[in-house]
């Protein structure tokens, strides 16, 4: 039942990914919803499960956002992984801690995307950093903290996911 | 047993390292024609949905549209009228001067079913493919200007990389002055024309099309306008940004640039 939920929390968001995010864009930059989605899951599951879960979604926002495929997939799925060791009993998800796991995965993704991506370019790293990848995570993690705010009650109430 | 015991304390950073690998595999065979193949079926299969979806939507905005397209038909009815006279002009002088027929472009019209936006990755899913003769590294292209390139092609579905896409490059020219150059994109919503030489005929407004060279752009393709010049004390070469004339936000359609050679061409 939770995977049925997982799956279709997954491809709403990335229907507002591919449909409405866009109109928020600020220079070419969007916040990464299927990365929180990603961390929320690792926070929530066991590493197996968030690793899977993790490589699957970013396969699929491979195929349909950047037709170069593998390259989510990597980075998705070390999020998934490295999420778990940020798991806490429910109750000390304060916003801090929550802030702090999520910025770190968060910038841990994008550098690696962003390195990955820019191999073949001329371009140099610093700048992609000062562009891309510091923009999109800040961008990224204001939408974690609107995430967390509006649905912390859903997200951290059930105990039996940190068996 | 221990063994079993001591691989089952490990399997979270099997797991972990096995799907890290299939990852790389992934990368690095983004090229190869099965996984290709593979991946621009499950690119149709994903974008069915995304195509109904599209279909209701620009039911709704029909009757704007109408309104558009009307408008512009007469503008470009209005514009054609000149291009005619224009064009028999530069036939009549080009015959002068012995100047061969270059190329012959065919258009096939595209729509845009998916805007795929990831920072520094920027793409769209096309519903045209190889059943359309669709063929990779074709142009892309709208009536502002230059949109980017067939990136990968499946039967009725293809991927095209924008202009404003971390690994694009195009080879451009200002119109004026016929000054060359290489259009990258690295950020926001500015180009980089790169390696003009300082001191170079460049000024602000400018017009910039495509130079033609590297045989994948036909030359002559807007791709925006000169908005800044930056000329550093040290380097031999200014950095130009150049505002694309192409609205990326809103791409609904495009079209697909399909050139046949028909002769060779003396320009530039």
């Amino acid at each position: 039942m939770q995977l049925v939920k997982y799956i279709i929390i997954y491809f709403l968001l990335l229907f507002i990914e591919k449909n409405l995010l866009h109109l928020i864009s600020i220079k070419n930059i969007t916040p990464d919803l299927i990365l929180i989605f990603v961390i929320i899951v690792s926070l929530r599951e066991n590493k197996n499960k968030a690793t899977v879960i993790g490589f699957l979604a970013g396969l699929i926002q491979d195929v349909i956002a950047t037709g170069f495929w593998g390259l989510s997939a990597l980075t998705k799925s070390i999020v998934g992984f490295w999420g778990g060791f940020f798991q806490q009993p429910p109750k000390r998800y304060n916003l801090s801690f929550y802030l702090v796991a999520v910025s770190i995965l968060v910038l841990v993704h994008e550098i690696i995307f962003g390195f990955i991506y820019n191999l073949g370019t001329h371009s140099g790293f610093f700048r992609l950093l000062l562009q891309f990848i510091i923009p999109r995570a800040l961008y990224t993690l204001v939408f974690a903290i609107i995430i967390y705010l509006i649905f912390k009650p859903v997200l951290w109430k059930s105990e039996r996911m940190f068996e | 047993m221990a063994l079993n015991r001591n691989i089952s304390g490990y399997r979270d950073y099997i797991l972990h390292a096995v799907l890290v690998l299939i990852s790389l595999v992934l990368i690095s065979s983004n090229e190869n024609r099965q996984i290709n193949s593979f991946k621009m079926w499950m690119v149709g299969l994903l974008c069915s949905a995304q195509e109904r979806w599209n279909t209701a939507q620009t039911y709704f905005s029909l009757k704007q549209k109408n309104e558009q397209l009307l408008l512009e038909n007469t503008r470009l009815a209005l514009e054609n009228s000149t291009m005619s006279e224009m064009r028999l002009e530069n036939e009549r002088l080009r015959e002068l001067i012995g100047f061969k027929a270059r190329t012959e472009l065919q258009l096939i019209a595209a729509r845009v079913i998916v805007r795929g936006t990831k920072g520094i990755i920027n793409g769209i899913v096309l519903d045209v493919g190889t059943n359309d003769s669709v063929a990779k590294n074709m142009p892309l292209f709208v009536t502002d200007g230059l949109v980017g390139k067939i990136y990968q092609v499946g039967k009725n579905h293809s991927i095209g990389h924008l202009l404003l896409d971390r690994n694009f490059r195009v080879s451009a020219k200002i119109q004026r002055s016929r000054v060359k150059g290489i259009i990258s994109w690295e950020g926001g919503d500015f180009c980089l024309l790169k390696e003009v030489p300082k001191r170079s005929d460049v000024h602000l407004g400018d017009q910039v099309i495509t130079s033609g060279y590297g045989e994948i752009f036909p030359p002559g393709i807007t791709i925006g306008r000169v908005y800044n010049i930056y000329e550093s004390p040290r380097g031999l070469f200014m950095d130009i940004e150049v505002k694309p004339t192409v609205d990326f936000d809103n791409l609904e359609e495009v079209f697909v640039i399909r050139e046949n050679r028909t002769g060779s061409n003396s320009e530039d």
